[in-house]
């Protein structure tokens, strides 16, 4: 019987349209997947900035900020021996032109980073694809996965043809565009072995498959599994893909006769030259009030320095909570920063002030926001690591900034919106 | 040899399209009614264009466990609505919880039991604390005031009521279906082969 190409390309085209129909676009990244321990006691980030958020095909952008290793690196997840400096973006829209890490180059992974320490990164990203899209440095933690900071919506305006990608290779050949270079001889291999791949496979489709081989080893005619023609065929296409490679390989030599190989060599870095803060940080409890979306800190700070600071930010994956009356504060933070990332209310301090040298001071810091939900942040009321961790930003009167990470075991609460209630109300206690 | 003729082929490619076609139309990506549903594990009102996350808890009977639409007892209860989108943020936001008469009732006053009156939410979180005593089907009323409209989202509730799950049903059919178009594909197909 005949086979109905027309009605087989129909049924094709059906089964692709259940697949579309049932599809969705995804413009996150998967980070609200990650636990909370994950994204609030591993890489901090801060001071993030865009240089800019639209570009035409063919401009840059450059993205820097730093992070520290938080110190209460958490047991699930793997140290970060090895790391790489990334950017996480929605598929190649941007191409990285550089990228750094304390100014060395970031072609390659990181190792012995050390946790407890402040590192600065910056990437040059150029725009590719046209589209509003999102734009998070990453940093990528070996056996663990990559950690994404803040995102950005950047706008790239233009046409795609306009992409040019021109590079100078060390012994001078200019590239006019890495885009398109040598992809010629790409589709040629991938082609030539695809077709040998697909010959061999149906060679053996179309010998007799499995029932009658099972049958003929049954009955001890192994000879018959392989027959002269298969051997022939075999080594035929042995020797046609060993004679394709070498010379092609020869071919190529001849044509490009100075090559760097791939590199793998780890690079290192020390950590930032940061100044022993001379603050002490005790942190008594830490509840998180699930209807109020509120976390609740009792800190009791010591100033061991020479200079009154005060409490200014709170930051843990990635959101801000600034104490909006302090005015040292409210300059971190840079025009323009995504508003997805800062919270509204800000950071509420009960006994908020300048604490002088040599002071032992206790608070009270509510740091209140729907985005600890709708981040899918209170995943620690059920993990088995169910402790939450945050940067604290100090700032003394001149406006300098003194960073500590704190970290601290979390209860969940159920409390009214004034703190009173049922004493239902208040689980955990 | 190729041992499967065309014929087979086509019946083979027919029913791999049959059961696709069942798998997407009878697995609906949610059960929820009203203005709430099931995304991403998230339990999303939608208000107009914009999104809220509803939750529901009941502290003294079940500790922090979480609910999407239904409350399963009587007794002290929390609903939570986190705003989405963060427009949300500046506009005024009405919430009530009214009685569903399942009539159209003008009087809107007299059939609400909470009311929250308009308030911008800064921190884009609401929470709702009523004790209901008696079990009954309620709605949640969420209007949004965006510049001179008015945005009204409606989602029905019921409280102390146990509403079963039917969404195995669809399994059940799928499975009978499948079992069905297996033995009536795999007969015809027998039956070709002796004829042949």
């Amino acid at each position: 019987m005949k086979i109905n190409y027309t009605k087989l390309l129909k049924i094709f085209l059906i089964s692709i349209f259940y697949f579309v129909i049932d599809m969705v676009v995804a413009y996150a990244h998967g980070e609200k997947a990650m636990e909370p321990y994950f994204r609030t006691r591993t890489v901090m980030f801060y001071d993030v900035t865009w240089s800019t958020d639209n570009v035409k095909v063919g401009e840059n952008v450059t993205i820097e900020g730093k992070f520290r290793l938080h110190s209460d690196w958490p047991q699930a997840v793997d140290d970060p021996d090895v790391i790489y400096v990334n950017q996480s973006i929605p598929g190649p829209v941007f191409a990285k032109i550089e990228s750094y890490l304390n100014g060395v180059p970031a072609r390659q992974s990181f190792r012995d980073m050390e946790v407890g320490k402040d590192y600065h990164y910056k990437m040059v990203l150029q725009g590719r694809v046209p589209g509003n899209h999102h734009v998070h440095p990453g940093i990528a933690i070996k056996g663990s996965g990559t950690i994404i900071g803040p995102g950005q919506f950047i706008k790239v305006s233009g046409s795609q043809k306009d992409f040019k990608f021109p590079v100078t290779t060390m012994d001078g050949v200019l590239i006019e565009d890495l885009e398109t270079y040598a992809l010629a001889d790409v589709f040629k291999w991938h082609s030539t072995l695809a077709i040998l791949g697909i010959f061999w496979l149906l060679w053996w489709v179309w010998r007799p498959l499995l029932i009658p081989r099972y049958q003929a080893l049954k009955q001890g005619r192994e000879d018959l599994l392989i027959t002269r023609l298969d051997l022939t065929v075999g080594i035929l296409l042995g020797v046609f893909v060993f004679v394709a490679i070498v010379y092609n390989y020869n071919v190529q030599a001849n044509k490009y006769p100075i090559t760097v190989p791939l590199q793998t060599s780890r690079m290192y870095t020390d950590p930032l030259p940061v100044a022993d803060p001379q603050i002490k940080i005790n942190v008594s409890r830490a509840e998180y009030d699930i209807p109020g979306r509120t976390m609740r800190m009792w800190v009791e700070v010591k100033n061991n320095g020479d200079n009154k600071v005060r409490l200014g930010e709170l930051t843990t994956a990635n959101l801000r909570f600034i104490n909006k009356s302090f005015g040292h504060a409210m300059n971190n933070v840079t025009a323009n920063y995504p508003s997805e990332h800062m919270a509204d209310g800000g950071l509420e301090i009960d006994k908020d002030k300048y604490i002088n040298p040599g002071e032992s001071h206790k608070m009270f810091i509510t740091a209140q926001d729907a985005r600890w939900e709708t981040e899918r942040l209170t995943a620690f009321l059920t993990d088995v690591d169910a402790r939450v961790g945050a940067l604290l930003f100090f700032y003394d009167e001149e406006g300098n900034r003194k960073i500590l990470d704190v970290a601290s075991s979390i209860l969940p609460v159920f409390t009214d919106d004034d703190g009173t209630g049922p004493s239902y109300q208040r689980i955990g206690r | 040899m190729i041992i499967v003729t065309t014929n087979k082929l086509h019946l083979y490619l027919k029913f791999f399209l049959l059961y696709s076609f069942l798998l997407v139309i009878l697995i609906p990506k949610s059960f929820a009614h009203g203005g709430l549903s099931l995304d991403e594990d998230y339990c999303v009102l939608t208000v107009g264009k914009y999104e809220m996350h509803f939750s529901g808890y009941q502290p003294e009977n079940n500790g922090p466990k979480e609910f999407c639409e239904d409350i399963p007892e009587t007794g002290n209860t929390i609903v939570v609505l986190d705003f989405m989108d963060d427009e949300l943020r500046s506009l005024p936001v009405e919430v009530r919880i009214i009685l569903d008469t399942e009539e159209n009732n003008e009087d809107l006053e007299s059939i609400t039991v909470y009311k929250k009156d308009y308030k911008i939410y800064k921190n884009g979180t609401i929470s709702l604390r009523k004790n209901f005593e008696n079990k009954g089907k309620f709605i949640g009323y969420v209007t949004v005031k965006d510049e001179n409209n008015f945005i009204i989202s409606e989602f029905p509730f019921s409280v102390g009521i146990e509403r079963k799950s039917s969404s195995y049903i669809y399994f059940i059919i799928l499975a009978l279906i499948t079992g069905a178009s297996l033995f009536y594909f795999g007969n015809k197909i027998r039956n070709k082969s002796l004829n042949a």
